[in-house]
């Protein structure tokens, strides 16, 4: 018997594989691909304080095995959020993992605040490394300072598990997750998305409307597997571990780096039903090659 | 949220239709007859990640065993999918997207063309020419070897107008042109104009339509991630009442009222 239950900081799952945040819309929208109850969590697109009408076009351009964003954090505010979108969610038997944004520490601690009271949230995931507003948290996951300053803030704001997702766009990820537990969070999220750039030759113009955007897809996955291999040799909070995932052999190699859990991103866009193939992998896997649960696995990787 | 599936598909027929420019037959187990014209499928051709992301193609023409597309090749994934050989399997995902309504009783339909932009409209002339509805189609190219779905359209015993860039066939000059003519000539009653074709294209026919009333839906083709409404990556800005707020193409659109949609941004 296989046991793929594991718990993120207080956040306990059936499975370690869970969507990621702004790939999976508030969860209804794939509901005909994909069978809710199977996954471990449900991670949300983030919420703001008050709704948010996104950058303008164009948003996204495709890149060698990857794709470039820029949606500037597009949402329906906490209040259309909870009234509109979240009773869907509570039908399930899922977690929700909720991303918050903000402007500043006021903004996060609200939102902590209020879902902390909210029926049907599990878990929330501090988003401080968005790359595609002049205010999307971002500074808050760049300077270790301000970064303890929000955790800690918002870890006085709710008894919620509290996750932290880490922008790569850093000297050292390990400064920034060491941070993240000494301030109080209950686990970290890595990778948000890499800044980058696109420009077509022809017209000299950026593919984007804001120039940059955050880099996403199979093309990143080297990259986020080096920063869940460092961080989890580093510090001791789960790790929920994502950038490029697509397979089962991707999540596989997260979970090897040393992440508790896994969220598949951009292979939504891509194949809706990737997430339900990674579920029945892993089940195979750890059956095939007789591991007893995800802890037996979890950072088992040799180098040299 | 329109009922969507994702099925597997075979490419069973594939023809050059005019340089560049192609028609494929996917055949997959699922009744195409459902679909509404303007709606689009999202095509996958799977285990790559690169391209990574499937491609809106409008369902062109539809059969009891699947859909035709109709194409130009135009960058690294219509053209992994023209050299695809017979036999090849994609993934599919359909029927999506709003399409075109037509037109009230007593109301006729001019439909204008503007190069491959034609594989937005075949199945809407179909379907009109069906309800019997009076329809013109007027279709701008570049010349004559780039006119598209020209037998087609005459089987359905539908008229043709051509304007094309180079004088060598019809009007020469824009289509946009040809669409002012025909709407002001006396036997065009209550015309319904529907277009797809390049933005300045439908930017230029929306100021043509604008200036004599004529309700007029546009079909966009946008850069897209999902097709499903996930990614807000399609957005365009559309009014609605005194307002302007962003809505997904593939969600509320492809097919817009062309008063509603801001053209500026996208010069």
């Amino acid at each position: 018997m296989t046991d793929l239950s594991v718990n993120i900081g207080g956040m306990s799952m059936k499975n370690p594989v869970m969507t990621a945040s702004g790939t999976f819309g508030y969860g209804s929208e794939y509901a005909e691909f994909v069978d809710l109850n199977r996954l471990g969590a449900v991670g949300l697109k983030s919420i703001t304080v008050e709704p948010r009408e996104g950058n303008a076009p164009p948003r996204i351009a495709e890149t060698e095995a990857g794709m470039l964003n820029s949606i500037g954090l597009q949402n329906v505010g906490i209040d259309a959020f909870i009234e509109d979108k979240l009773p869907y969610l509570r039908q399930f038997d899922t977690r929700t993992l909720v991303n918050l944004s903000g402007r500043t520490v006021a903004d996060y601690v609200e939102l902590c605040k209020r879902f902390d009271e909210t029926e049907g949230v599990h878990g929330l995931e501090l988003n401080v490394s968005c790359p595609n507003t002049d205010s999307g948290g971002m500074e808050f996951g760049v300077d270790a300072s301000m970064l303890g300053e929000l955790v800690e803030a918002c870890r006085r704001a709710t008894a919620l598990p509290l996750i932290v997702k880490l922008s790569p766009n850093v000297t050292s990820v390990v400064d920034m997750a060491r941070v993240c537990e000494s301030s109080g969070a209950d686990g970290i999220s890595l990778i948000n998305t890499l800044l980058g750039m696109a420009i077509d030759v022809e017209t000299r113009r950026a593919d984007l409307s804001r120039g940059m955007g955050g880099l996403s897809g199979p093309a990143v996955k080297p990259v986020a597997v080096r920063m869940v291999w460092q961080v989890y040799n580093a510090v001791s909070l789960p790790i929920i571990g994502m950038g490029g995932i697509s397979t089962t052999e991707d999540a596989l190699e997260f979970i090897i780096a040393g992440a508790s859990a896994i969220a598949v991103g951009t292979a939504n866009f891509v194949d809706p039903r990737a997430t339900m193939e990674i579920v029945d992998g892993l089940e195979s896997y750890f059956r095939r090659h007789e591991i007893p649960n995800l802890a037996a696995l979890r950072g088992t990787c040799i180098v040299g | 949220m329109p009922m969507g599936r994702d099925t597997q598909a075979r490419i069973v027929a594939k023809r050059e239709v005019a340089p560049g420019h192609f028609e494929m037959r996917l055949a997959c187990d699922a009744p195409a007859s459902e679909v509404e014209p303007g709606q689009f499928l999202h095509l996958w051709l799977p285990e790559r990640v690169d391209p990574l992301l499937r491609r809106p193609y409008t369902v062109y023409r539809t059969h009891d065993d699947g859909f035709d597309i109709l194409f130009q090749v135009v960058g690294r994934g219509s053209r992994l999918l023209a050299q695809c050989d017979l036999g090849a399997t994609a993934r599919v995902a359909w029927p999506l997207g709003e399409g075109f309504a037509l037109p009230p009783e007593g109301a006729t339909a001019v439909v204008v063309g503007g190069g491959v932009g034609m594989a937005s409209l075949y199945l809407l002339i179909e379907r009109l020419a069906l309800a019997s509805v009076p329809t013109q189609v007027l279709l701008g190219t570049r010349s004559q070897d780039y006119v598209l779905c020209r037998s087609e359209i005459e089987t359905l015993g539908v008229p043709l107008r051509i304007a094309t860039d180079d004088g060598s066939e019809g009007y020469h000059g824009f289509v946009t042109e040809l669409a002012a003519t025909v709407l002001d000539e006396e036997e065009t009653r209550d015309p319904h104009v529907y277009a797809c074709g390049p933005t300045p294209m439908m930017k230029a026919l929306t100021t043509v339509v604008t200036e004599r009333g004529a309700p007029t839906q546009v079909a966009l083709e946008n850069r897209m991630g999902c097709g499903l409404g996930v990614c807000l990556g399609c957005v365009v800005p559309i009014r609605a009442d005194e307002d302007v707020s962003y809505k997904r193409v593939c969600v509320e659109g492809p097919v817009f009222d062309a008063r509603d949609v801001i053209w500026e941004y996208r010069v």
